[in-house]
């Protein structure tokens, strides 16, 4: 059998459903695994296990009485430490937050409660989401399983480490310049962006609000798509909550890609930012792999990757930084380095830098919808190299910009990043899919059929098995 | 018209991005040295970071650069007249 922490979300609810594993085995089997490699993947900030087998043995209750609230009941979900969870602190890994108690539950959280879910703890994360991974802040960054002298991807860094680890099947990370994408491709797991305003941000500590998502993590498409049915839908707390949120999103997983019309965003790789040769040739193999299975492949022109990334900067920093001037004028210290860099951005930009980026803005979302004329689904890369060591902070700062996930963020369109590949060095290769709007169940079908045509999902890190 | 910063973007980022189509036309230098530097400086006073400025002033004028980088990387609207907003609302697929 499986090692309980490999099972999916999926598994699970079904070896409950068979009075084969109960909810508060599972717990202990997690809990002695996140003791054991914890202190070397970094992936929690603060577990919180008296909570969790309390909440535990409250579904094993619940199943022996014969109650189900849902395919995640019973299930546990880690919380990226930018998400409140009611009495526990949001950290934002930063001192500038040590100490703050969550009163209430985000929006996602109660969501996951509501189903059932069990919250494990509060996971590590770049400072605000933002900083990137450094070691002069109150807690130490997650690690790469796949080998921790690497970083983990961020800013939803111990939600990554975590799954890829085994430590939990499921995790919330936040997106803003690809955030839930950048550790979903570093460590070779799922990582969805949804569409904007389809999952509520509120109780989510901001980073820019008009680019800000809450995504699902998982080891496989078809769990992020059952995190997602729980957590997606109108919220009129959050300005920024849809009115047409849909759900439904693992009625259609299996559907494949046959008949489906893929335009292939080669260009960001080959031209805009050249992409390492192994991420390059697994490119081409998803290609492939999506071919043999019906769908219909070829080349689309989107506008350049610069002027997506320009926009999202611009964006970005001048609404963080009406959220941080505060602090970073009476605080600056309790920053980390490339935090208090980062977020000052936003003080050198001006009105009309930032008006001029919101109506650009507009022009490429129209250019994307157009595209998506012509085409079902778009596949791209992610990261343009697999990630660097940890410690050499000058190859993390360079290869952390030679991404394609930000573009996303600025149009708002639904995207996922997944492994397809691993590199000679061992280190996870990874592809973008991004549909229209609200198709975020086409975006993760397409990701499924990949998934079950490529396999990747089945490969452990060395150190995590 | 060059971006405020663009002198300070020129001369030490050349290589953080692919100049837009409408590069030629920031070619005007309207700062440099000395000059540049008290306009930054300037700016982050304005902005409340005196402390910031005595403290760090290396991160200081790293975001001036970035922020100088980023702003001229959007390149300019093709509709005079068109409107920022709303600035997010995404629409359903008909």
């Amino acid at each position: 059998m499986t090692e309980l922490w490999w099972l999916s979300a999926t598994e699970i609810a079904a070896a409950y459903k068979a009075k084969t594993l109960s909810p508060v085995e599972l717990m202990t089997s997690l809990f002695e695994r996140v003791a054991r490699l914890d202190p070397v993947l970094h992936a929690f900030i603060l577990p919180d296990p008296e909570a969790a087998m309390a909440a535990a043995r409250q579904a094993e209750a619940e199943m022996a009485a014969g109650r189900s609230r849902g395919p995640l009941h019973g299930i546990p979900v880690g919380i990226k430490d930018i998400i409140d969870v009611a009495g526990l602190p949001t950290t934002c890994h930063s001192k500038i937050l040590l100490g703050q108690v969550a009163a209430a539950d985000s929006h996602v959280v109660a969501q996951l409660r509501g189903a059932g879910a069990i919250i494990m703890g509060k996971l590590s994360t770049h400072e605000f989401a933002i900083g990137g991974p450094i070691f002069d802040l109150p807690f130490p960054p997650a690690r790469n399983p796949w080998n921790p002298k690497h970083h983990p991807g961020g800013s939803s860094s111990g939600s990554g480490a975590g799954l890829a680890g085994g430590l939990f099947p499921l995790a919330l990370g936040t997106d803003t310049g690809g955030s839930v994408r950048n550790p979903a491709s570093a460590c070779g797991i799922v990582g969805l962006k949804p569409t904007y305003g389809l999952v509520s941000r509120r109780g989510v500590f901001p980073l820019s609000f008009t680019m800000d998502h809450v995504g699902p993590m998982a080891r496989t498409a078809a769990d992020a798509a059952t995190l997602l049915d729980v957590i997606a839908g109108y919220d009129p707390a959050d300005p920024g909550s849809a009115a047409t949120a849909a759900s439904g999103f693992t009625s259609q997983i299996d559907r494949g890609v046959k008949g489906l019309r893929i335009g292939f965003v080669r260009h960001f790789h080959t031209t805009d930012m050249v992409a390492s040769p192994d991420v390059a040739a697994a490119l081409e193999q998803v290609a492939a792999d999506l071919t043999r299975q019906g769908a219909a492949i070829r080349d689309v022109t989107l506008p350049p990757l610069d002027v997506f990334r320009a926009l999202n900067r611009v964006i970005l920093h001048a609404e963080s930084w009406a959220i941080h001037a505060k602090w970073l004028q009476t605080r600056p210290g309790d920053y980390g380095k490339a935090t208090r860099h980062r977020l000052m951005t936003g003080a050198f930009l001006s009105a009309g830098d930032y008006v001029q980026a919101q109506r650009r803005r507009l022009e490429v979302i129209a250019a994307v919808n157009e595209v998506f004329r012509e085409v079902d689904v778009l596949m791209l890369a992610s990261a343009m190299d697999t990630p660097a060591e940890i410690e050499n902070w000058p190859e993390v700062e360079r290869t952390y910009s030679r991404q394609a996930r930000a573009p996303f963020n600025v149009t708002g369109h639904p995207a996922v990043a997944m492994m397809s590949g691993l590199s000679p060095a061992g280190l996870p290769t990874s592809v973008q899919f991004v549909g229209p709007a609200f198709a975020d169940g086409l975006v993760l079908r397409v990701a499924a059929a990949y998934e079950r045509e490529a396999t990747w999902h089945g490969k452990r890190p060395a150190l995590a098995a | 018209m060059p971006h405020r910063f663009a002198a300070l973007r020129q001369k030490t980022s050349p290589n953080r991005f692919t100049p837009p189509p409408d590069w030629e036309t920031v070619t005007a230098a309207p700062m440099e040295g000395t000059e540049m530097e008290e306009f930054w400086v300037e700016v982050a006073k304005r902005a409340g970071l005196e402390k910031a400025l005595a403290e760090f002033r290396d991160d200081v004028e790293a975001a001036a650069k970035s922020a100088a980088t980023a702003a001229a990387g959007i390149g300019t609207v093709a509709d005079t007249r068109a409107e920022p907003w709303p600035p997010m609302q995404m629409e359903t697929r008909s």
